[in-house]
C-alpha cells in the first residue's frame, strides 16, 4: 500500500527533528568542557541568586528535620526500588509536594532544568521532578557541598531531560555547619537566550 | 338551473384561480420544502458523519500532540495534569469512534494499537526513561497514529461517497416529484383556461342582449324625454299665466277684503249708536213711566186741593151765612148793631171773595186737574210709544248686530280667502319652477338618452356586436317600446291656432282621457 500524503508528512517531520536533534547534540558534547566567557557569566549570576535560597529557613528547616529523623519508607528506599518508581508514585509526588519542594518550585526560573535538596546523607529531602539517583552520597555534587563549598559540574546531558545542562551544588548551613547540599541544574539553552 | 351572474361567476373565477394558485403554490412550497428537508437531513447527516469523520482526525491529532506534549514535560504537576488531559481526549476520541458503529470497526481497531503504543510511550516516560518513551513514541506511535488516521481517511471517503450515492437518489426523487406536480398544475391551468373561455362567452353573450335592450330604452328614452320636455315647457307657461290670474284675484280680494272690513266696522259702530238709542229709549220710557206719575200724583193732589177748595168754599158759604145771620142779627139789634152789622158786611164780603176765589181756584185746579189728565193721557201714550220704540230700537240692535257680526265674519271669510288665493299664488309659481324644472330635466334626459347610446354603442362594440346600435336606419326606425309595441309619438301641438283654423279643440279632460300633456289653454281654464 502506498503512504497518503500525510502518512508521508508526517514521516518526514519526524526524520527532520531527529536530524536536527543530533546536529544540535553534537556540537554541545565538545563544548561540554568549557564555557565560554559570556556564558559563564550568566552561569554565575545565575549561582548567585541560588546561593540566597540555600539560607532559606525553610530549606534549612527541612534538612536539618530530615537529618534528625529519616521517614522509615525513606530510610528503606534503595536505588533499585527508586529506580521501579515512576515519577508520578505517591512516594516520589510526596517529595515535589512538601513544604521545601513547593518553595523551590515558587523559585525556579526558566533557566533551572532540575533542583533537588539532599540531606547530609545524601537521600533526598525535596526535589523539582524525580532524581535519578536515590541518593548522591559519594558523588561530589553532594560531597563538595557537603564540605562547605560550592560546586560546579561539567556540561552534561541530562538522561532524564535529554537537555544540556550544568549542574551546580551549593551546602546548605546551619550556621556555618553544613547539613545538606542543594543541586540546581541549570540549563545552556536557556541561559544562553 | 339557475344560473349565478355575471360578478359572482367572476368572482368564483377569481377566487378558483386565486385558489389554484395558492393550492399550487402550497403544494410547490411543501414540495420544495420536503426535497429542501430531505436535502437537508441528507446533507446534514452527510456532513455529520463528514464532521465526525473531521472531528475525529482532530481528536486523533490532538491526543497525538498531547503523548507529544507529555514526552516533554518534566514538571511531576504539569505532566500529572497532561496525562488526565491525555486520558480524557483519548476517551473522547474512543467514544467518537464508537459513535460511528460497524462503519468505524476498522478505526477502533487501529485506534485500540494506538493506545497500547501511547501506554507504552507514558510507561517509559513515568519510569524516567525519556529515551524510551522518544523511541516507542516514534516507532510505534506515530506509526500507528498514522494508521489510524489513514483508517479514518477511508471512512471519510466511504462517508463522502455514500452521501453522494444518497444526494443523487434525492435529487432524482425530487426531480419526479416536481414534474408530477407541473403535470397537475398544468392540469389545473387547463381546467381554469377552459372555465375562463366559458365565463368569456357567456358574458360577451349576455352583455350582447343587455346592449340591444339598453339601445332601444335609449331610443324610447330620448322620445319619451322630447315629450316629457314639451309638455313640461307647456305646463310651465300656463302656470305663469295662471300665476298672473291669480295675481290680479288676489289684488280684487284685496280690496273686497278692504270694503267689507270697511262695513263690518260701519255695522260696528251702527250697532254701537243702536245699543246707545235702545239704551236711550229705556231711558226714555223709564222717564216717561216717572212723568205719567208724577203727573198722577199732580191730579192727585189737584183733587186733594179742589177738596180743600170745596171745603173752604163751604167755609166761604157758611160764613157768608154767618154773616147773614149776623147783619140780620144787628139789624135787629138796630144802631147798637150798626158795627157789627159792619163788620158783618164785610165778613160776609170776604165769605163771598173767598167763595169767589175758591171757586176761581176750584176752576183753575179743575183746569189742571183736566190738563193733568191729559198730560197723563198723553204721557201714556208717549209711554206706549216710547215702549214700541224701545222694542223697535231692539229689533234694529239685534238687527245691527247680526249685521256686524255677519260683516266680522265675511271680512274673516274674505281674507281666508284673500289667504288661499295667495297660498294658491305661491303653489302655481312654484308649479311653474317645478315646469320649468321639469323642462330642463327632460332637456337633460334628451342629453343622457344621447349619452346612453353613446355608451350603448361602445358597449357593443366592447361586446362585438356593435351591427346596428347607432346605425341612422336604426335611428330613422320608428322607437319601439320595450314590449315591442309602437312608442307613442310625440303628442301634437294642440295650439290656439290650430282651434283658430276650425278645428276644435280638444278639452283638458278630452286630453287627460288620452294621456296627452295639458295645454296652455287648459291652465288658463283652471
Amino acid at each position: 500500500m502506498n503512504p497518503t500524503p500525510n502518512q508521508s508528512s508526517f514521516a518526514g517531520i519526524t526524520a527532520l527533528l531527529m536530524a536536527l536533534g543530533l546536529t544540535w547534540l553534537a556540537p554541545q558534547a565538545t563544548a561540554a568542557e568549557a564555557l565560554d566567557a559570556g556564558l559563564q557569566a550568566k552561569l554565575d549570576a545565575q549561582v548567585k541568586i541560588i546561593q540566597t535560597w540555600v539560607g532559606d529557613p525553610v530549606f534549612v528547616k527541612a534538612v536539618k528535620d530530615h537529618n534528625a529523623a529519616v521517614p522509615p519508607d525513606q530510610a528503606a528506599m534503595t536505588q533499585d526500588k527508586w529506580k521501579a518508581l515512576t515519577v508520578l508514585d505517591p512516594f516520589v509526588r510526596a517529595f515535589t509536594k512538601n513544604e521545601a519542594g513547593a518553595l523551590l518550585k515558587s523559585k525556579k526560573t526558566e533557566a533551572v532544568s532540575e533542583a533537588f535538596l539532599s540531606d547530609a546523607a545524601g537521600l533526598k529531602v525535596a526535589f523539582l521532578s524525580k532524581t535519578t539517583a536515590w541518593c548522591h552520597k559519594g558523588k561530589p555534587k553532594h560531597d563538595v557541598p557537603m564540605t562547605g563549598k560550592s560546586w560546579q559540574g561539567p556540561v552534561e546531558v541530562d538522561e532524564s531531560t535529554g537537555l544540556q545542562q550544568v549542574q551546580v551544588a551549593m551546602p546548605v548551613l546551619d550556621g556555618d555547619k553544613p547539613i545538606g547540599s542543594l543541586v540546581v541544574g541549570l540549563s545552556l539553552a536557556k541561559l544562553g537566550q | 338551473m339557475r344560473t349565478a351572474n355575471i360578478p359572482r361567476q367572476l368572482l368564483f373565477y377569481i377566487l378558483a384561480t386565486v385558489g389554484v394558485s395558492l393550492l399550487a403554490f402550497a403544494v410547490f412550497y411543501f414540495v420544495m420544502t420536503q426535497s429542501f428537508r430531505d436535502n437537508s437531513t441528507l446533507t446534514s447527516n452527510a456532513m455529520t458523519k463528514l464532521n465526525q469523520s473531521r472531528a475525529l482526525l482532530g481528536r486523533l491529532g490532538e491526543a497525538q500532540a498531547s503523548v507529544q506534549q507529555v514526552v516533554r514535560l518534566k514538571d511531576p504537576d504539569e505532566l500529572e495534569k497532561a496525562l488526565k488531559e491525555l486520558e480524557l481526549k483519548q476517551k473522547a476520541t474512543e467514544a467518537m469512534i464508537e459513535s460511528g458503529g460497524e462503519a468505524a470497526a476498522g478505526i477502533k481497531a487501529q485506534f485500540g494499537r494506538l493506545k497500547v503504543a501511547n501506554k507504552a510511550v507514558v510507561d517509559h516516560l513515568l519510569l524516567g526513561d525519556l529515551g524510551a518513551a522518544n523511541e516507542t513514541l516514534l516507532t510505534t506511535s506515530n506509526p500507528q497514529c498514522e494508521a489510524v488516521r489513514i483508517e479514518i481517511d477511508k471512512h471519510y471517503q466511504a462517508v463522502d461517497a455514500s452521501a453522494k450515492a444518497e444526494m443523487a437518489t434525492q435529487q432524482a426523487r425530487m426531480r419526479t416529484r416536481i414534474l408530477e406536480r407541473f403535470a397537475l398544475l398544468a392540469v389545473i391551468l387547463l381546467g381554469s383556461v377552459i372555465y375562463g373561455w366559458r365565463i368569456r362567452s357567456r358574458i360577451t353573450t349576455e352583455l350582447s342582449g343587455i346592449s340591444s335592450t339598453l339601445a332601444e330604452t335609449g331610443r324610447s328614452l330620448a322620445d319619451s324625454s322630447a315629450r316629457v320636455a314639451d309638455a313640461s315647457q307647456s305646463v310651465s307657461e300656463g302656470a305663469s299665466e295662471q300665476a298672473a290670474s291669480l295675481e290680479e284675484t288676489s289684488s280684487s280680494l284685496e280690496e273686497i277684503a278692504s270694503m267689507t272690513k270697511r262695513n263690518a266696522d260701519n255695522a260696528q259702530r251702527a250697532k254701537d249708536l243702536a245699543g246707545q238709542t235702545r239704551a236711550a229709549a229705556d231711558k226714555g220710557s223709564v222717564d216717561m213711566q216717572a212723568m205719567t206719575t208724577a203727573m198722577q200724583a199732580i191730579k192727585t193732589s189737584s183733587d186733594n186741593i179742589s177738596k180743600i177748595i170745596k171745603t173752604i168754599d163751604e167755609i166761604a158759604f157758611q160764613t157768608n151765612i154767618l154773616a147773614l145771620n149776623a147783619a140780620v142779627e144787628a139789624a135787629r139789634a138796630g144802631e147798637a148793631g150798626m158795627g157789627f152789622a159792619v163788620v158783618a158786611e164785610e165778613v160776609r164780603s170776604l165769605a163771598q171773595r173767598s167763595a169767589q176765589a175758591a171757586r176761581e181756584t176750584a176752576e183753575r185746579i179743575d183746569d189742571s186737574i183736566q190738563k193733568s189728565g191729559r198730560g197723563a193721557q198723553l204721557c201714556s201714550q208717549v209711554e206706549v210709544s216710547l215702549q214700541e220704540i224701545v222694542i223697535k230700537a231692539r229689533g234694529v240692535d239685534e238687527l245691527v248686530a247680526e249685521i256686524a257680526s255677519a260683516s266680522s265674519e265675511q271680512s274673516q271669510g274674505i281674507e281666508q280667502v284673500n289667504t288661499a288665493v295667495s297660498e294658491m299664488d305661491k303653489v302655481t309659481q312654484s308649479n311653474a319652477a317645478s315646469a320649468e324644472e321639469s323642462a330642463a330635466a327632460g332637456a337633460d334626459l334628451s342629453v343622457q338618452a344621447d349619452a346612453l347610446k353613446t355608451a350603448v354603442a361602445d358597449l357593443q362594440k366592447l361586446v362585438g356586436s356593435a351591427a346596428d346600435a347607432l346605425s341612422p336606419q336604426s335611428r330613422a326606425s320608428s322607437p319601439k317600446q320595450p314590449n315591442g309595441h309602437e312608442a307613442p309619438r310625440a303628442h301634437p301641438v294642440h295650439t290656439r291656432e290650430t282651434s283658430l283654423n276650425g278645428a276644435r279643440p280638444s278639452t283638458a279632460a278630452e286630453r287627460s282621457s288620452r294621456g296627452e300633456p295639458p295645454l296652455k289653454q287648459d291652465f288658463r281654464d283652471m
